[in-house]
């Protein structure tokens, strides 16, 4: 009965005071026509309106789990029953959030500053969910993960200065390189234990960016890779000038030219491939692929005797979680438009598996939290900036002692309770 | 050559041992763990492997589920009237190809994963086979739905058999002791074996779960036309449960037969208990 109140609590005033104290800052402060303006309500309305979310989809579950039949499974019901019903509390909560994340940069009060930062922050979210797949789900220790973000970026921004590639067609082209570079040094790896991937994935990353570093000729060198091609839509591209054969944004939409413009795109486009990934992640966790994923990290021997193939599952694992690593990597370089070897170190293989180990190995909603944590709390504590590793070092041991599953730790979904449609049960 | 030595004569016969082993010898370097041990086991028998400890009976179930490559020898499994040649497979073949199932005398269960889904990992094949390399499972089209509810009730029959449908959506980690080595039968019977192979499936059972195990394990074989491998050191279970014992001692073979006749063999008692002062 405690623990049921303690969740209950956290749901409905936990998360979502976390939520308003980390989104504050950009609420507090707004460009005026005069100067700043201090606003002082503005978090309390974002709170009250995530308050009032929560609660009333707690009631739609409540009255959902009233609604339909509770009974225990029975004779042949099962067949007749989709095995993967949503609750309808949960589906419109979850279309609430999509909305309010793409209406946020429309909103008033949000500028150019923190719709910059939740792309960075998407940025980390799309790389945290491809890097929960190798390590959270299939237990794959990888310490070089940002060798395929690289590639990703080099393999686009390459491509598209010698071929003309397009940022759309930019994005599987990257996920196939990762993934390709993925199955070679998978392929003589996974065979091994794991804790050989751990050091071969390290050094992989490190003969990657020295590559990068070295090979002047074709990747430019320390110096990078400029001039990169932005994102257009439909041909429309969003930049002053536009090439030959390019509408430029504002002309079309008959407005004034604003780089804000692109950086509003960049977001919605980076919240659609966050957003489709999220999607198709929490579907394959489910499929017969996911299970095995994590039946082969719980116990392999068990996995072989019961006939899977362990090594081509641990390479599809690797591969899935490196072709994610891949577009993200080729959104970086688009965003961008300039990459050089320096944001490729290993330091950020290091942000990105704190982001997975903080989120709770494994759990997507997880990831986005910490994506966030992560990625905000430096930007909001420029101040600390040299005790940022520090107070990252004290916030994974922090993680280990009190909450070894991660800060939000994914339940295993009852599946007969899904096949029923009763799901959300669990919550109260 | 008689009518009985040809192949497809014994294959429709009841006669072709389900599986059989031709002098298998396992070496761990010097050591020779199994020594020339040709032993056969029938489909709707239980088969008891039993010997002191260090005998050969872990190795020998290692060799037959693929964990170890013999250093000599040959190992035929009986399916759909083809005899498949077990020594020439890959590790995970074993399950698929040939229908051999087993149990781990220190129990393996996904500990983080549910009941349910510790069951529905042995039905891994059919279930892949049916999201299509995930693409049907991606779309959830109508086919992997069905295939998907199919396996679900194959799951839910086999926790029912082992009365632990109620614990459906524990995680496997939290059941007890005996309720995981349920479970660990349960998961190797999704796959659908021809040979379940069960390495001491009572230890550290209470009597009267032993008692209960006994019972579930003798109406096995006939209700799924399989036959059982048993290794196990309760002569109590051993002695009423099997239809044939094979007695191991220094990787060999030293008395084969019935449990009252194995029971009654001078070599036997020698091996277990010591000569005679």
């Amino acid at each position: 009965m405690a623990m049921a109140c303690k969740s209950w609590l956290l749901r409905v005033i936990g998360w979502p005071l976390l939520l308003t104290l980390l989104a504050s800052p950009f609420l507090l402060l707004q460009m005026g026509a005069n100067g700043l303006v201090y606003r002082w309500y503005a978090p309390l309305w974002l709170l009250a309106a995530l308050v009032g979310g929560q609660l009333l989809s707690i009631a739609l579950q409540r009255l959902h789990v009233a609604l339909s039949d509770t009974k225990l499974w029975r004779g042949n019901r099962l067949r007749r029953l989709s095995p993967m019903a949503k609750g309808w509390g949960q589906r419109l909560g979850g279309m609430a959030l999509i909305l309010l994340l793409l209406a946020l940069p429309f909103l008033p009060g949000v500028g150019r500053y923190p719709i910059d930062l939740a792309t960075s922050v998407l940025i980390y979210v799309l790389l945290g969910l491809g890097l929960t797949i190798v390590v959270g789900w299939a237990g794959l220790l990888d310490l070089g993960y940002v060798a395929f973000y690289a590639l990703g970026a080099y393999g686009y921004a390459l491509a598209n200065q010698l071929w003309g590639l397009s940022f759309w067609w930019g994005l599987p082209f990257s996920a196939l390189i990762a993934a390709v570079a993925a199955l070679l040094v998978g392929l003589p790896v996974l065979r091994l234990r794991g804790d050989y991937l751990a050091i071969v994935t390290l050094g992989f990353a490190e003969m990657v960016r020295l590559v990068l570093i070295n090979w002047q000729s074709v990747t430019g060198g320390p110096a990078g890779l400029g001039g990169i091609a932005r994102p257009s839509l439909f041909g429309i591209s969003f930049s002053n000038s536009p090439n030959a054969g390019q509408i430029a944004f504002h002309e079309w939409l008959g407005v004034e030219f604003s780089t804000l413009q692109r950086i509003v795109f960049l977001y919605l486009i980076i919240l659609l491939l966050v957003g489709m990934v999220y999607g198709a992640l929490r579907r394959l966790r489910r499929l017969p692929l996911g299970l095995a994923w994590e039946a082969v990290r719980e116990d392999e021997v068990a996995a072989v005797s019961l006939g899977l193939n362990v090594t081509r599952l641990r390479l599809a694992a690797y591969m899935v979680g490196a072709s994610l690593a891949g577009i993200a990597g080729c959104f970086f370089a688009a965003r961008q438009g300039f990459i050089s070897p320096e944001s490729f170190t290993f330091n950020e293989s290091v942000l990105v598996l704190a982001v997975v180990v903080l989120g709770g190995l494994g759990s997507q909603a997880g990831v986005v939290l910490a994506a966030m944590l992560l990625v905000l709390l430096p930007e909001l504590l420029r101040d600390l900036a040299d005790y940022r590793l520090l107070l990252f070092g004290a916030a994974i041991v922090w993680v280990m002692v009190k909450r070894p599953g991660g800060l939000i730790r994914q339940p295993r979904p009852d599946l007969l309770a899904a096949a029923q449609g009763r799901v959300g049960e669990e919550a109260s | 050559m008689s009518l009985v030595d040809c192949p497809a004569v014994q294959a429709v016969t009841a006669a072709a041992p389900l599986l059989r082993v031709e002098h298998l010898t396992m070496r761990f370097g010097g050591l020779v763990a199994v020594n020339d041990l040709s032993l056969s086991a029938a489909a709707g028998q239980i088969t008891a492997v039993i010997g002191p400890n260090g005998a050969g009976k872990t190795t020998l179930f290692n060799c037959l589920t693929g964990f170890y490559r013999p250093s000599a020898g040959q190992l035929w499994l009986q399916r759909d009237g083809q005899p498949i040649p077990l020594h020439r497979l890959h590790r995970h073949q074993f399950a698929a190809r040939a229908g051999i199932a087993r149990t781990f005398q220190n129990i393996r269960l996904f500990g983080q994963l549910s009941v349910l889904e510790n069951v529905l990992v042995g039905l891994h094949r059919p279930l892949m086979r049916a999201s299509l390399g995930c693409v049907a499972g991606m779309l959830r089209l109508k086919s992997f739905r069905r295939a998907y509810a199919d396996g679900l009730m194959t799951a839910v029959q086999l926790l029912e058999e082992v009365d632990l449908l109620a614990d459906a959506a524990r995680p496997a980690e939290e059941l007890s002791y005996g309720a995981q080595r349920r479970l660990e039968i349960a998961r190797a019977l999704a796959t659908n074996p021809r040979l379940l192979c069960l390495d001491e499936p009572a230890a550290g059972l209470n009597p009267s779960e032993g008692k209960a195990l006994a019972s579930y394990l003798r109406a096995l074989p006939t209700r799924r036309q399989l036959g059982i491998l048993l290794i196990e050191h309760d002569m109590g279970l051993v002695m009423g449960i099997s239809d044939q014992v094979i007695v191991l001692d220094h990787g060999q073979k030293i008395a084969e037969g019935t449990p009252a006749a194995v029971q009654q063999n001078p070599a036997v008692i020698k091996a277990y208990l010591g000569e005679a002062v």
